[in-house]
């Protein structure tokens, strides 16, 4: 690049993602729904000409597809951009997945920055909301489309100038059923990017438009030249995984094949998704945004961690898909659990190929999400409220390390925050009896799965609308060993009623669920990675007396016997049967 | 004196008699313990100070403590228990605790818990920080989980027993905890804060089933909602606090030898102390024991700055900014402190001399949800490591070099370029090395810095050597640099410099503060180096830099108060949450808290009516997660000038409509500055209401002494400490050295001053260097500087005047009005 200043881009680069920081902490600490609080949120900052240069991104996926939403505005508002109307103050938002969105309940909110009356940046918050209409509250299950799946809120200007467009908020609000939580939201949104304004009118005022503008530039470049250096280094070839959502819905009980063939040559990469299977009628449809966004999560799980997530990472890469299929719906498929289960299974494809490609790289999978989760109105205080009660699975081993216990499935890849056992019952008529690491949750390997967990938690008030959501609750959909490892046990959930009947109830449907009874919820743990007999059996033996392996799964799984009574490992049956599983 | 912390002691039976009305009282001592050195302060009867450096000994930290006391006393010309049986106190900071955190060399633990919610603690509420690096681990957990041993018991989100303890089961755990050799114990149940009793008798049981194990409880510790984080914070006071009692003990015993009587207080992470028998309790809280001393000697300066800032107004010197005579009054400056060494880099900030506190700290990757000294560890400091990216993007940090092999500039077999290896190829460090005996190589600094140009292709600006690979051993030989290797080093120092300013605004953002309303203290080997570079980019118009800042920690440590905080959470009516707070129930609340404050305070203090109380609210919007903490407007209580006291009630001022209107008005504007936005049309809830008691522990200052003119600050101030006064060992040097010293894209030579042969008050342009012993403030073209009375050298743009800025920062201004081109628009909004 000529005139370019690496070090100023440098110092750009990082003030840009202190600043998307900044915004992400202002969100933190002033949102009003439990879901912002479990940080299923994101922040970004882009070019006046769309280029997406910083990020915080707790949830990944929902980063990852913010480039298309604000594309979506400006193809939208083409127009009167054009002709000038486009102004300091004004304020856009949008959750349509067919206006870029990747799925309608998080809600994208877009602020243009101006700098001496020129546009220069936009800052943009995207985050879940607690309620974005539609049949059922957060998801829904029996969704047929995208109308019955949430509100649609195509690109639309929520202020103008400055102002307050109140028409347009009532017509949002008046469409939900809790509208003083998301108005709250979405003002911690609209404070959140007007922090971010302030400090990138700074950053222009210390350093000048055209030097930012080129370090922007450059910046950009390395990012794109990091990525294809970390393709690089994989082998070149031709590599294929197909992985499925167990279902579509309750309209969809079949499970949907994600094809993958990934072709390494050089520095590039083609994710060719064309095989896949078509969309269905259901709200598991994925769509081209939340294709690419799992897409590049994937890639990032398998390469320097250290990448930005930008315009420039994603030009090093070609995805191809055909339209109407499960990775690239269009009109009118439902889309809003594209996020969890589609978003899961991309990225296990990823890894199951780039797995071909160079083991050493790549990850065992990790537990797909897969949850109950209750709503309604609190009885007791009058306020409405919406909980999850299940511990999170665990992710997959790698070469070299053991996987994490309890972090949740990919999409977010350990960036969310589970909420508080206390603040859980002290916002919802539920109960926590027990959260607790379940024995024998982790795919067996050299390296071992994180572990999975079994939550059982009560209903205390009748009639409640609880939601059994998520994937992985199939041997065929269950978390993936590599190199040799194990798979770990399929997610599964049933109800304890207080009739003393036991249901299981199907995944992605809706229940209704009275005082008295329990939800029981087994997550899964990660795959395992290499030979669990090559696993040190003193790590074994760890394993057992921190009770996350049963001494049964130590003899016959990993080839390690252990004395009944010191839990030490006998070293020579523990060689004689290592010896004897090998040459079976 | 003997030192039995297992036995509990009425504190008053050993204390000496407070000190009183300042004329007679013996010695006094700091001693900060560091992982490197050990700084003792002594503070003789009459006010002056002696400092005394020496060697730690971390096998045995109290070698050097003894080492030390035995050297100050030497100095004296005392033997050392002539010198201790006339000191009254000693007041100390230890890293004892930190290190054991840091180097999981902390006590056996086990956690005794509520059934079913055993993995609480592991499961770190299921998240990974580094979100993308699959190849790594947890950090080890502070318990092992065989021993998280869950018990029967359940309490409801009321507080109701669900179900009652079970003995036995906490007879069992005591049995397996026995068995594994647990030397500390935490207790945790859930929804403790609301009813504490089974935690209270699952600890009375363990006591008796494990004596001599340290056993600690969330709700006595921490009663506030979360479990997540009390349960890490109790776990942490148990996994600390064997260690820092056996330490303790230990210690009591040799200065017990030593024939000292007189009372030993332990720095705490609130900036407060405790007393010696009380500390090991409450261990965790003296996880920053070290760094917490800095904020009260940097209270101190800037209270000097702000008498002198005070008196600049009045006496009209700071004609530059216009000041009018019957204006406002100046208050002490707002201060950002960085203290930058050479592994470290750490931020706080102050406002009016008082250093912000925080209930959401983390250590090594585990929150701690106690009031501390809100000391922020943003970096890697003059060890971190510059680096280029597969893309081609320059990068400094988040690694270091660390102490060992350090940057390659120590020869000690380093060979990454640091931001230190930059510091000397530009001039800004001593080639000499630093008074602690360092050499530093410039050719190993050259091939280091050389690959990082190499890497990003800089080629040199004057294109000299085009053909040449810059560490060429040739280039080396002749002892002239090639110019791409000092364009790399100027450009990890410019881009250090800009990291660090992004972290310091991340530090004032979240708080919605302007940084160029306040003035950058620096302390720390490498603080001052690069203060001014980052004050420019801050836009903050001053910059101190205190004498002996080595010593910094341990000069605060001797101006420290006893300080207790306390919170009653608030239960609002669950049917109508935004009901409006009675002030009358507010009143009841901090009444009872002032009580035991009064009640837990060493009667011989409080009962002296020397407390100071501060008052503060948590509050939000109805349903929001958060809170923003607002002080009530009280009338200023100076921290040395504490409230005429008798029964608690009519200590603290009685709560009005006004006053709570008011504070909910200033909650808007606080949540509008720090997340941009106010909604004054939404119900507000107080959900804490928090109480600060403070009893400071230094004699009243004198009335003789010099009081500030001017309205400002009724104030007295403690008798600045001379420069002359410091008795830190320095090397005298001769007049004013020169050295060739990179500025503005070219070298320059300039002097090196060395600040004892200046005259206070006296300006003196840049560019130029003042060479502290362990430091040197690197002062750019276009700033001037000048020493203060107090040692403390203060650096500000050359068009302007000391006093003019002083002023200027004490009113709150930060950059003179039209300055800046626009950027003052850009605060307001």
């Amino acid at each position: 690049m000529t005139g370019a200043d690496p070090v100023l881009a440098g110092i750009v680069d990082n003030r840009l993602h202190a600043i998307a920081e900044q915004m992400a902490q202002a969100m933190l600490r002033s949102c009003r729904s439990m879901v912002f609080q479990s940080r299923d949120f994101v922040t970004g900052i882009f070019t006046a000409r769309g280029e997406w240069v910083a990020t915080k991104d707790y949830i990944p996926v929902l980063a990852g597809s913010l480039p298309s939403a604000l594309a979506g505005v400006t193809e939208r508002f083409a127009t009167e951009f054009a002709a000038g109307d486009l102004h300091e103050g004004d304020v856009f938002v949008l959750n349509d997945p067919y206006h870029g969105n990747n799925h309608p309940p998080d809600i994208t909110i877009m602020k243009p920055v101006f700098h001496r009356g020129v546009h220069r940046f936009w800052t943009v918050t995207k985050g879940h909301h607690a309620d974005t209409g539609g049949a059922v509250v957060g998801y829904n299950p029996y969704a047929r489309d995208c109308w019955e799946d949430a509100l649609r809120i195509p690109p639309v200007r929520l202020h103008h100038r400055g102002r307050r467009q109140r028409d347009v908020w009532d017509l949002i609000l008046l469409n939900l059923r809790l509208p003083d939580v998301v108005e709250a939201d979405l003002d911690c949104q609209i404070g959140a990017a007007t922090l971010g304004e302030r400090e990138l009118v700074a950053l222009l005022d210390a350093y000048g438009v055209e030097p930012v503008e080129n370090a922007v530039a450059y910046q950009l470049d390395a990012s794109r030249r990091h990525m294809r250096a970390e393709i690089g280094r994989l082998p070149d070839g031709v590599y294929r995984s197909v992985r499925h959502l167990d279902d579509g819905g309750a309209h969809h009980r079949e499970p949907i094949a994600v094809r993958l063939e990934l072709t390494i040559r050089g520095e590039s990469a083609l994710f060719d998704f064309t095989g896949s299977d078509p969309q269905v009628v259901g709200y598991a449809n994925s769509t081209l945004a939340n294709t690419a966004a799992a897409v590049l999560i994937g890639l990032l799980g398998v390469t320097d961690p250290t990448q930005r997530r930008t315009s420039g990472a994603l030009a090093a890469i070609d995805i191809r898909t055909t339209p109407g299929t499960i990775v690239h719906a269009v009109e009118p498929a439902a889309t809003s659990l594209c996020t969890l289960i589609a978003c899961e299974t991309i990225v296990e494809t990823v890894w199951e190929a780039v797995g071909q490609a160079d083991p050493a790289v790549t990850n065992a999978a990790w537990c797909r999400g897969y949850t109950f989760a209750a709503m309604g109105v609190d009885a007791r205080t009058g306020r409405p409220f919406a909980v999850t009660g299940a511990m999170k699975g665990g992710s997959g081993a790698t070469a070299g390390f053991d996987g994490w216990d309890a972090v949740g499935p990919p999409v977010a890849m350990g960036g969310g925050r589970e909420i508080d056992v206390e603040l859980h019952e002290l916002t919802a008529p539920t109960t926590v009896l027990s959260q607790e690491y379940e024995t024998d949750s982790a795919g067996a390997g050299r390296w071992r799965g994180g572990l999975g967990a079994v939550s059982r938690w009560r209903i205390d008030q009748d009639d409640l609308s609880v939601l059994c959501i998520g994937s992985g609750a199939l041997d065929l959909t269950a978390p993936f060993g590599a190199a040799g490892g194990a798979p770990a046990p399929a997610n599964r959930g049933l109800v304890h009623h207080a009739d003393g009947r036991i249901s299981h109830p199907p995944t992605n449907s809706l229940l209704r669920l009275d005082r008295g009874d329990v939800v029981e919820i087994h997550t899964s743990g990660g795959g395992g990675f290499g030979d669990p007999l090559d696993r040190p059996a003193d790590a074994v033996a760890d394993d057992v007396r921190d009770g996350l392996v049963s001494p049964t799964a130590a003899r016959d799984v990993y080839g390690v016997i252990l004395d009944p009574i010191t839990d030490e490992v006998d070293a020579a049956a523990t060689a004689a049967r290592r010896a004897a599983a090998r040459s079976r | 004196m003997i030192s039995t912390p297992r036995t509990p002691r009425i504190p008053t039976a050993r204390a000496p008699k407070a000190p009183r009305g300042g004329a007679v009282g013996g010695y006094r001592v700091a001693v900060d313990v560091g992982g490197t050195f050990t700084d003792l302060v002594l503070r003789r009867p009459d006010g002056t100070e002696a400092v005394h450096k020496t060697s730690s000994t971390p096998g045995d930290p109290a070698r050097a403590v003894v080492a030390g006391l035995t050297a100050l006393a030497a100095a004296e010309r005392l033997a050392p228990h002539e010198l201790l049986g006339r000191t009254e106190t000693i007041v100390h900071g230890t890293t004892i605790t930190t290190n054991a955190l840091i180097t999981g060399s902390g006590a056996c633990t086990g956690l005794v818990t509520t059934a079913g919610l055993r993995d609480v603690l592991p499961a770190r509420q299921g998240s990974r920080e580094d979100q993308f690096a699959s190849k790594s681990a947890p950090p080890p957990p502070l318990v092992p989980r065989r021993l998280v041993i869950p018990v029967r018991e359940r309490v409801d989100r009321t507080g109701a027993v669900v179900t009652p303890l079970d003995e036995s089961d906490v007879r069992r755990a005591a049995g397996r905890l026995r068995a594994a050799g647990v030397e500390a114990v935490a207790v945790s149940f859930v929804f403790s804060y609301l009813f504490d009793g089974h935690e209270r008798q699952a600890a009375a049981i363990l006591a008796q089933e494990l004596p001599g194990v340290f056993v600690t409880t969330a709700s006595r510790l921490v009663p506030q909602v979360r479990m997540f984080e009390r349960t890490t914070t109790t776990a942490l006071n148990a996994y600390v606090g064997p260690v820092l009692r056996d330490y303790l003990d230990g210690l009591a015993d040799r200065l017990a030898e030593l024939g000292y009587g007189g009372r030993v207080l332990i720095m705490q992470s609130n900036g407060g102390v405790v007393g010696l028998e009380q500390a090991a309790d409450r261990a965790v809280e003296t996880l920053l024991s070290g760094p917490a001393g800095a904020p009260a000697a940097v209270a101190e300066i800037v209270r000097t700055l702000g008498t002198r800032a005070a008196r600049a107004g009045a006496g009209g010197t700071g004609g530059a900014a216009g000041v009018d005579r019957a204006g406002p009054p100046t208050r002490p400056p707002d201060t950002i402190t960085i203290d930058m060494g050479g592994t470290s880099f750490e931020a706080s900030l102050a406002r009016g001399g008082r250093t912000e506190t925080t209930s959401n700290g983390s250590l090594a990757g585990h929150p701690v949800c106690l009031p501390a000294l809100d000391i922020s560890t943003i970096g890697a400091g003059g060890g971190s490591v510059a680096w280029v990216t597969a893309g081609g993007l320059p990068r400094v940090g988040p690694r270091s070099a660390g102490a060992v092999p350090g940057p390659a500039g120590y020869g000690r077999g380093g060979t990454e370029p640091t931001v230190t290896d930059a510091d000397l190829l530009l001039g800004y460090l001593d080639p000499d090395g630093f008074s602690d005996g360092i050499g530093l190589s410039r050719d190993a600094a050259v091939r280091a810095v050389g690959g990082l140009a190499e890497r990003l292709g800089i080629r040199g600006s004057a294109g000299r050597h085009p053909d040449t690979a810059v560490t060429d051993a040739a280039v080396i030989d002749t002892g002239v640099i090639d110019d791409a290797v000092i364009e790399a080093a100027a450009g990890v120092h410019r881009a250090v410099n800009a990291a660090m300013a992004d972290s310091l605004r991340l530090l004032t953002g979240r708080r919605g503060l302007d940084p160029r309303r306040f003035a950058l203290v620096a302390a720390g080997g490498a603080g001052p180096v690069h203060a001014v570079e980052i004050a420019r980019e801050l836009g903050i118009p001053l910059v101190v830099v205190p004498a002996g800042a080595s010593v910094l920690c341990a000069r605060g440590m001797l101006r420290t108060d006893l300080v207790r905080y306390y919170v009653t959470t608030l239960r609002p009516d669950p049917r109508d949450p935004g009901a409006p707070p009675v002030p009358s129930d507010l009143d009841a609340a901090f009444d009872r808290m002032a009580a035991e404050a009064l009640d837990d305070l060493p009667p011989h203090l409080a009962g002296a009516g020397r407390v100071g109380f501060t008052r503060s609210a948590d509050v939000r919007y109805a349903g929001q997660v958060h809170e923003i903490p607002v002080p009530f407007a009280d009338p200023a209580v100076p921290m040395d000038h504490a409230v005429p006291a008798e029964p608690a009630g009519s200590v603290l001022p009685r709560t009005d409509d006004a006053g709570l209107k008011d504070l909910l008005e200033r909650f808007h504007d606080e949540h509008e500055l720090r997340y941009g936005y106010r909604r004054p049309e939404l119900a507000v809830e107080i959900v804490n209401l928090r109480l600060v008691a403070r009893v400071p522990t230094l004699p009243p200052v004198p009335a003789d002494s010099p009081a500030p003119p001017g309205p400002a600050h009724p104030a007295a101030v403690a008798p600045p400490i001379r420069a002359a006064a410091l008795t830190e060992p320095t090397e005298p040097t001769a007049a004013a050295r020169r050295r060739e010293v990179w500025f503005d894209g070219g070298f320059r030579e300039v002097n090196v001053h060395d600040p004892a042969t200046l005259s206070p008050g006296c300006p003196h342009q840049g560019p130029a260097l003042v060479a502290h012993p362990a430091s040197t403030v690197v002062v750019p073209p276009g700033y001037a500087f000048e020493l203060a009375e107090d040692g403390t050298v203060l650096v500000f743009a050359a068009t302007d005047t000391a006093d003019a800025v002083l002023h200027r920062v004490g009113l709150g201004l930060g950059l003179v009005a039209g300055d800046g081109d626009g950027d003052g628009d850009a605060a307001a909004r």
